[in-house]
């Protein structure tokens, strides 16, 4: 196992900040990108983090990965904690309106314009690795409203980007 | 489904056979379709780009992120018993700034500690300022502080301080300092030095009595009351500023509005949720919270499969539906918690009539979610 999560596991506290200085821009990144409060979603899934680091079994995934896989569950509870589910469509493997997302040239604009749950299976399938059963497994949602996000956010994605190209 | 819905289908082969040929021959025939593909087709990579950019996503420096998180950040180590605050930062930050710039300025030299309430451990080589007193640390010590009766905080306050502020407010506390390694040299105002060494304990307080000492300069005694006093005005106006600021994060306590339909009201939202689980061995109610609108039940999965989460969700959207109309809105929270016993998996559910919801019921039912589930135990990650 990487030496500094062995020692981070143990409680060593240096190897925890070297951990955080190593993996934190990435896991930032994601939560500037998933969240309206990046820092508090940021502190919370280190606090996770380091109390599950001692339960962590190397099984051919690497520590990136099983971070992210804490922050999408974390990002997750988050969202669910702080919305009425009809505001955005859970279930919504039917056929649904078309997102509509402002025509831009700027990916990152377009990411933020999508609905919550559909930015994070674009961009934890296509920049984190995840794959849609991981996603489905994480979001307890059906692998076809996993499917169904992602068309629709790569659709209203596509849309955005290409109508300015 | 869109035409862009077929690319995506089509790039992933979610596309029936006969859909994707069709799909195929409009690409090579219609140029608007061709670039529709051609920028959809694109979409992986440049989305897969964006991690080029991590490494300036901004994240806060290691030091940061607050003791309970890591359980010490940087040198000089830190490791407090009280829970700081990291979220309401910004806010407070802002009317800090705004406000109460007049309150004590503290010359910084590096590195130096503000402690507040509580007891801390510290380690390495620096100053901690406690009130108008300051401890020099060369080594390991424990310092607890504990606030003079004339203190003007809520001590138990989780919103983070100016430095400033909590040394004002914590003017007249009583030191207990344990020197563990090394040695520790108390300065407070007027006093001589005080040196600790290691395995020794020293007690000290208040660090400035509010009384008049004999013989003292009535001039600076009233200029003292009118700094103080000063100070006074402003706390109270601060203290006023943190409890809007947690009612902006907590909420306040919701009434049951008087023309609530009865399924909504205690008895029959209950009802309805032990109802809905009869025959269902997998479910129990843990609890119905009905200590303000809208009630909240916590339902207990036993189940313990992948769709555990989507099987809560599931009963609980159709109690809405059966007992309360697919308008009304529905609160599901599913949490996968340690409890003292093992693992507890439990969905917190709440629903209300379109009429009664807004943005205060709606931050007040998510802080009692929170503190419901809290309350069961710590969540899985």
């Amino acid at each position: 196992m990487d030496p500094v999560v062995t020692r981070a596991a143990a409680g060593d506290v240096q190897a925890q900040a070297a951990l955080v200085g190593r993996e934190g821009p990435r896991l930032y990144a994601l939560c500037r990108r998933l969240t309206d409060d990046p820092d508090d979603a940021y502190q919370e899934v280190w606090e996770r983090v380091f109390r599950a680091l001692p339960r962590y079994e190397v099984d051919g995934r690497p520590i990136s990965a099983w971070i992210a896989t804490i922050a999408h569950r974390h990002l997750v509870d988050r969202w669910r904690r702080g919305r009425v589910r009809e505001e955005v469509p859970f279930d919504d493997d039917v056929a649904g309106d078309v997102i509509v997302v402002p025509s831009t040239r700027d990916l990152d604009e377009a990411l933020a314009a999508l609905p919550e749950p559909h930015r994070r299976v674009v961009l934890l399938h296509h920049l984190h690795g995840f794959s849609l059963d991981e996603i489905a497994v994480n979001e307890s949602v059906a692998l076809g409203t996993v499917k169904s996000r992602l068309h629709r956010a790569r659709a209203a994605l596509a849309l955005a980007l290409g109508a300015t190209a | 489904m869109t035409l862009h819905e077929a690319l995506s289908r089509l790039l992933d082969g979610d596309l029936d056979p006969v859909a994707a040929d069709a799909l195929r021959t409009r690409i090579a025939t219609e140029p608007d379709v061709a670039r529709a593909w051609a920028t959809m087709s694109g979409l992986p990579a440049r989305i897969a780009g964006l991690s080029a950019f991590d490494s300036q996503s901004g994240a806060p420096p290691v030091g940061a992120l607050p003791g309970r998180v890591l359980a010490t950040s940087s040198s000089p180590q830190v490791s407090s018993a009280r829970r700081p605050a990291f979220r309401y930062v910004p806010a407070v930050a802002v009317a800090l700034a705004a406000g109460f710039a007049l309150f004590v300025i503290v010359p910084k030299p590096t590195p130096q500690i503000v402690l507040g309430a509580g007891t801390s451990e510290v380690s390495g080589d620096v100053d901690v300022l406690v009130g108008d007193a300051t401890i020099h640390v060369s080594g390991e010590s424990s310092i607890t502080v504990e606030p003079s009766p004339d203190h003007l905080r809520d001590a138990r306050s989780e919103v983070q301080m100016d430095k400033s502020y909590l040394l004002a407010a914590f003017v007249g506390a009583t030191l207990s300092l344990t020197v563990q390694a090394g040695t520790a040299v108390i300065q407070s105002p007027g006093k001589e030095p005080v040196t600790v060494t290691a395995g020794q304990t020293h007690r000290e307080g208040p660090a400035r009595p509010l009384t008049a000492a004999p013989g003292a300069d009535p001039g600076a005694d009233a200029a003292h009351i009118a700094d103080l006093e000063q100070q006074l005005t402003g706390l109270k106006l601060q203290h006023a500023m943190e409890v809007a600021q947690l009612n902006s994060v907590n909420g306040t306590p919701q009434d049951f509005p008087a023309d609530l339909p009865a399924g909504y009201k205690p008895a029959e939202f209950e009802k309805n949720i032990r109802d809905a689980i009869k025959g269902n061995p997998d479910v129990d109610v843990l609890s119905v919270n009905c200590d303000e609108y809208p009630c909240i039940a916590i339902l207990r999965s036993s189940y313990a499969g992948d769709d555990w989460g989507q099987k809560l969700t599931d009963l609980g959207t159709s109690i809405r539906d059966k007992d309360y109309g697919e308008n009304a809105g529905i609160h599901e929270d599913t949490e996968l918690l340690r409890g003292p016993d093992g693992d507890v998996r439990v969905m917190a559910f709440a629903t209300e009539p379109p009429v009664h919801q807004d943005e205060n019921v709606e931050i007040r039912r998510s802080s009692r979610v929170k503190g419901l589930l809290d309350g069961i135990g710590d969540a899985e990650p």
